[in-house]
């Protein structure tokens, strides 16, 4: 909300600078985010009076003026159509710095000097009409600098933001009340004194409020006799730096009053309303009903409507009816001034997803008391500024006027909660400061009553958050909470997902977050490991693009890889760890699992100056140019879960669809699928824009923590030699690596330690579907140092096994 | 012959003394001790003289000899070591030139940051506790004195799955799930994920939180301070000023949203603070007895306090991202460098 400087100042007294009050608001939970000077920077733009017209000599649309600037005359060209003698416009001299920076200086348009111009409200930033020039009251001086003729112009504007329980702070009122409180001074507000006429607004209306629960209170007065125009400079002034347009001064004088004291104001053209009556109640079922914005709506139930004795006429709280509005042809006017019911606007604006100043309002709770003053303060500034007469009387519908219930307050209880030592005094005081009704002779405990306009006093702790605002937070004292400590086992998950992370870090892995929420394509294509193939969708998502619960964090990471390949990072590998949802039938909320996924892909080797000698390495002789494959996937996964204690895994063959059918498979841990590894099937990749192989893995988590936390038992160190032989053998392809080893654990001998794989061959001297294994078999005692005669015994047993079983021939 | 023998000795040892390589170390001491050597024919000659001359010269040149060895032995490990140094000093490499490293990733910034704020309120005394992303409204916000009506759902700009169903707003909910199922002391803070409707440069529909919450007997609002002020200035420095100011959330009374001094500026006013020198970090205050209303807690007995933090503004501030759209984008560039 936007605070006029000066308009505050109308209500409260203030010392200080608009800098310092805005310290004081925000230190007293009124946040002010930005002050701002505004109309200072109008140097050389002067009143000055319009005495003489004539046409520009070449140029139709122009016209020259001739203005008196009181002691000099000066004749500019001005392009607007709505120049009169008589008026009194801004006329900005040479040297003249426009708030838009624009600088002013004699020119000739189209062959006429012109020293200046006349300018219109929106060059000067005091209003939004960029039409014509701005004209002021007949009465104002001509040849004064602008802000000394209308000091009102220097102002600040303070933006204010108000936060869902303070809505008694939504006028300029109300924030002064607040000024008033933080700063130990009394607000006032302006006096009323209306002319009325002998004739009673009883004579010519009546009000039924049948649904009161909606409408605790509703006020009118009538004005007749009114002439619709525009309103006066420093009317319009005001509504602008309030941030509101203009529109007439009937229709300006309800917002001026809304914005003064925060009252909704409704004018109604009396002449519309048939059967000069009111009635205030919910809407017929699918009711339509035209708003003055043109369209056409269908009220949902228990909208309440204001309706006259035919047809709705407005929709209460929220905004006025098409039938009904002021036009430049109204004559007499209704105010509407009513405290509607808070709940009930909300509804009925949030479900036809309407905001207005209005609804805002009524849904934070409007003073029910200051409803009767705001309507007499609307019809006094209506006869003001558009002529006619109120008639006598108000109707004021109010049958079971609001109380605002007393509150017992104990300062012990202030001093408990808030760990200061106030005494029951200063208790008292800083209550009073905010118009609450304090009583009772207690040394502890006092009732304190709130104001009408404050709805959101209900409770002794309600009093006790005043207490501590007026106190000022700053004088509340810093002490640490004592508790008893104890060891703590909140952690253990958290530092599990930790470790997941130092694993895949020292693996050269990077972390990525992605968006929980993916397109429902994302969703369904990687959707391999959920029990079911429903997602989770979003009713209101952002996008199509975040419409669905993610399934699996692998689109996540192919976006990041695209992103990252489109600014040529080409060489990647990121892991991500976060949860996936899956429906469950009958349950409201979903499964959430939490998985592990990576990517890799590009380069297998770091740009090294090193490798670039044709060095050889562990793995063989170092080819720079070789991409990561399955293997390097498979490599990562198989160091996690070493790092992890998880011992017991298998890789069989996958069926993912969206994986290479021969170069992925699925991780089966102590029995169940918890994963799947590969290579991203080439169409997928396409499908995604990207032209590199890409290397992918998801795990479920959990269970991984499960099956690696199994105690660990000590294995004493062999101390007697080991002896390694190797075994080289040409199986079919089809006979894999894991048979093998699982054929040779099955023969049972115990001094078998280990066998690795360290070779495989295929290609010269190998038979088409054939390959050439190496595997280096370990043979270890326990207990005696192993004689070659018995490893020689072992290892001939293997190699028959193999030959026996899997058709394996030896090689030499 | 004694003179001969001393002066095979001074000859020798003067020889020992100019030697400089392996090579003649070993020539040297085959001249002198070898088969053919001087001092072994000489002893070899003791053999001709009368018993009484040769048992005292025998005695000198085996001395002597024992001597001759020793020096050899010494000077050979000499003249190995300075050829060893010679040859390292011409073995140089450009210590400067990069190391073969081993490939390092690194954790999202984002939940490095979260760990720092989890361990310096561990140390404070808080446990840990976490929640489902997907959440019932009731806990995201009935249970937190928000009801279906009320404006301040407004605050917070929602995702829903059904009217029952939302994506979690903050983590407060996790707090009440753990109060249903605990009688106090309750100190924990929840970390997470959160959702909000929303996506410009200083909001992302997801982000991070991590939100605490202390209830026991006796806790005081210059409790919440206490521990507020100690989480700043472990994490921002001792020197960072705090303020508090009143705000409001519906599941606190008071409420306070608390300020720190500017890190960009230190508080004389920049672009980041508006010119305010001060930067708003985070939302608090004392439990509202409602929300007790829901977990069967008695509020005379009990108070207690809550904070929630947002780990990308915390991370923007300490250091100085600009947009937190930056966050979710995973340029490597970007993962790599902080």
């Amino acid at each position: 909300m936007l605070v006029s400087f000066n308009w505050l100042k109308e209500f409260v007294e203030i010392d200080q600078s608009p800098a310092q009050i805005a310290d004081v608001l925000t230190m007293g939970g009124i946040e002010v985010e930005a002050v701002t000077r505004v109309g200072d920077s109008l140097d050389r733009v002067y009143t000055a009076r319009i005495e003489e017209i004539s046409a520009h000599p070449s140029a139709e649309t122009l016209s020259l003026a001739r203005i008196s600037l009181g002691d000099r005359m000066e004749t500019v060209v001005c392009g607007a159509p709505n120049i009169r003698i008589g008026q009194i416009v801004p006329y900005a001299a040479p040297g003249a710095v426009l708030p838009s920076g624009l600088e002013i200086s004699e020119r000739s348009i189209k062959g006429v000097r012109s020293p200046g111009m006349i300018c219109s409200a929106k060059e000067l930033d005091l209003g939004d009409d960029a039409s014509g020039v701005l004209v002021f009251e007949p009465g104002t001086k001509p040849g004064l600098l602008l802000t000394e003729a209308l000091p009102i112009i220097d102002d600040w504007v303070l933006d204010v933001g108000i936060t869902p329980n303070r809505g008694d702070c939504l006028s300029i009122i109300g924030i002064a009340r607040e000024v008033a409180a933080l700063t130990n001074r009394p607000w006032r507000r302006p006096h009323v004194r209306i002319a009325e006429s002998s004739q009673h607004i009883g004579d010519k209306m009546s009000i039924e409020v049948p649904d009161v629960d909606l409408c605790p209170r509703y006020v009118a007065r009538l004005v007749e006799g009114v002439k619709i125009g525009p309103s006066p400079f420093t009317v319009c002034l005001r509504l602008y730096r309030s941030g509101m347009r203009p529109i007439s001064n009937v229709v300006d004088v309800t917002n001026l009053v809304l914005m003064e004291c925060g009252q909704p104001l409704h004018a109604f053209d009396y002449e519309f309303l048939q059967d000069r009556k009111i009635v205030v109640r919910r809407a017929d079922p699918d009711e339509d009903f035209v708003t003055l914005d043109g369209q056409e709506r269908k009220l949902p139930p228990n909208a309440l409507t204001i309706r006259d004795g035919k047809r709705a006429v407005a929709l209460a709280g929220i905004m006025g009816g098409l039938n009904s509005e002021i036009h430049d042809g109204t004559e007499a006017v209704l105010i509407e001034s009513a405290c509607f019911e808070r709940f009930g606007i909300r509804r009925t604006a949030k479900a036809l997803g309407m905001s207005t100043e209005a609804s805002y309002r009524f849904e934070r709770g409007v003073d029910p008391e200051g409803t009767f003053w705001a309507a007499d303060r609307a019809a006094d500034l209506i006869s003001e500024l558009a002529g006619g007469t109120v008639l006598a009387g108000s109707l004021d519908v109010y049958p079971n006027p609001i109380v605002r219930s007393p509150v017992t307050v104990r300062t012990s209880r202030v001093n408990h909660v808030l760990g200061t030592s106030l005494t029951k005094d200063e208790v008292v005081s800083y209550l009073r400061r905010l118009s609450i009704h304090v009583d009772g002779s207690d040394s502890d405990m006092v009732t304190a009553t709130p104001p009408s306009w404050r709805w959101d006093l209900e409770r002794e702790v309600d009093m006790i958050e005043e207490v501590a605002r007026i106190y000022g937070f700053q004088n509340i004292p810093i002490t640490t909470p004592r508790y008893r400590s104890a060891p703590d086992h909140t952690r253990v998950n958290h530092n599990r997902i930790s470790k997941v992370a130092d694993l895949m870090n020292a693996g050269g892995y990077v972390e990525a977050v992605t968006m929980s929420f993916v397109s429902r394509e994302a969703a369904r294509e990687f959707c391999y490991l959920a029990e079911t193939a429903e997602e989770l969708e979003l009713l209101n998502p952002l996008s199509e693009d975040l419409a669905v619960m993610r399934t699996s964090l692998i689109p996540g990471l192919l976006q990041v890889m695209k992103r990252n390949v489109s600014f040529r990072s080409t060489n990647l590998r990121l892991y991500e760890v976060g949860k996936v949802f899956t429906p469950v039938p009958d349950e409201e909320l979903p499964r959430e699992d939490l998985i592990l996924a990576g990517l890799a892909t590009g380069r297998r080797y770091p740009e090294l100056w090193h490798f670039n000698r044709g060095e050889i390495n562990t793995r063989g002789a170092v080819d720079l140019t070789r991409d990561v494959d399955f293997y390097d996937i498979k490599g990562a996964v198989e160091t996690l879960l070493d790092g992890l204690g998880v011992k017991d895994a298998v890789y069989v063959p996958s069926k993912a669809p969206f994986l290479h059918p021969g170069k992925s498979a699925d991780l089966v841990v102590e029995g169940r699928t918890v994963g799947y590894l590969g290579e991203l099937l080439p169409a997928k990749t396409r499908e995604h824009g990207l032209e590199a192989t890409v290397q992918i893995f998801e795990i479920f988590v959990e269970p991984l923590f499960v099956a690696g936390c199994k105690e660990s038992v000590f294995k004493p160190i062999p101390r007697y030699p080991y002896v390694e032989r190797d075994l080289s053998i040409i199986v079919e392809e089809k006979v894999s690596g894991d048979t093998i080893k699982q054929l040779i654990s099955r023969l049972g001998h115990d001094i078998i330690d280990s066998v690795i794989l360290f070779d495989l061959y295929r290609g010269e001297s190998i038979p088409e579907g054939f390959r050439s294994l190496a595997f280096r078999i370990r043979y270890q005692s326990e207990d005696r140092t192993l004689t070659d005669a018995e490893v020689q015994e072992v290892h001939s047993q293997i190699a028959e096994l193999l030959t026996r079983e899997v058709g394996a021939a030896m090689r030499e | 012959m004694e003179d001969q023998l001393r002066n095979l000795r001074t000859e020798t040892l003067s020889l020992i003394g100019r030697l400089t390589d392996e090579k003649a170390v070993e020539e040297a001491r085959v001249k002198v001790l070898g088969r053919k050597g001087d001092l072994t024919q000489f002893l070899r000659g003791l053999k001709d003289l009368p018993p009484d001359r040769r048992a005292a010269l025998g005695q000198l040149a085996n001395t002597i000899k024992a001597e001759l060895e020793e020096e050899f032995d010494r000077i050979l490990v000499e003249v190995r070591r300075n050829a060893e140094m010679r040859a390292l000093a011409e073995d140089v490499v450009d210590v400067t030139l990069p190391g073969r490293r081993m490939m390092l990733g690194r954790r999202h910034i984002l939940h490095r940051v979260a760990q720092d704020m989890i361990e310096i309120f561990r140390d404070l005394g808080f446990q840990l506790a976490e929640g489902p992303d997907v959440e019932l409204d009731y806990y995201n916000f009935e249970a937190l004195n928000i009801p279906r009506d009320h404006p301040a759902r407004d605050m917070q700009d929602t995702f829903y799955f059904s009217d029952n169903v939302v994506l979690r707003t903050h983590t407060s909910p996790v707090e009440t799930r753990v109060m249903e199922k605990q009688r106090p002391p309750v100190r924990i803070i929840c970390p997470g994920k959160v959702y909000r409707r929303d996506a410009d440069m200083t909001h992302s529909p997801m982000f991070m939180q991590v939100e605490g919450l202390w209830v026991d007997e006796g806790i005081s609002f210059a409790d919440l301070k206490g521990v507020l002020v100690a989480f700043v200035h472990e994490y921002f420095g001792a020197g960072v000023d705090l303020r508090f100011r009143p705000s409001f959330f519906p599941f606190t009374e008071p409420s306070a949203e608390v300020d720190i001094q500017c890190v960009i500026c230190g508080g004389s006013g920049c672009r980041t603070c508006s010119n305010t020198g001060w930067l708003e970090i985070l939302g608090s205050g004392m439990n509202d007895p409602e929300i007790y209303r829901f977990v069967d807690y008695d509020p005379e007995r009990y108070t207690g306090f809550a904070f929630g933090i947002g780990i990308e503004r915390v991370a923007m501030l300490k250091y100085g991202v600009p947009d937190i759209r930056t966050f979710y984008e995973n340029d490597v560039r970007f993962l790599t460098q902080l």
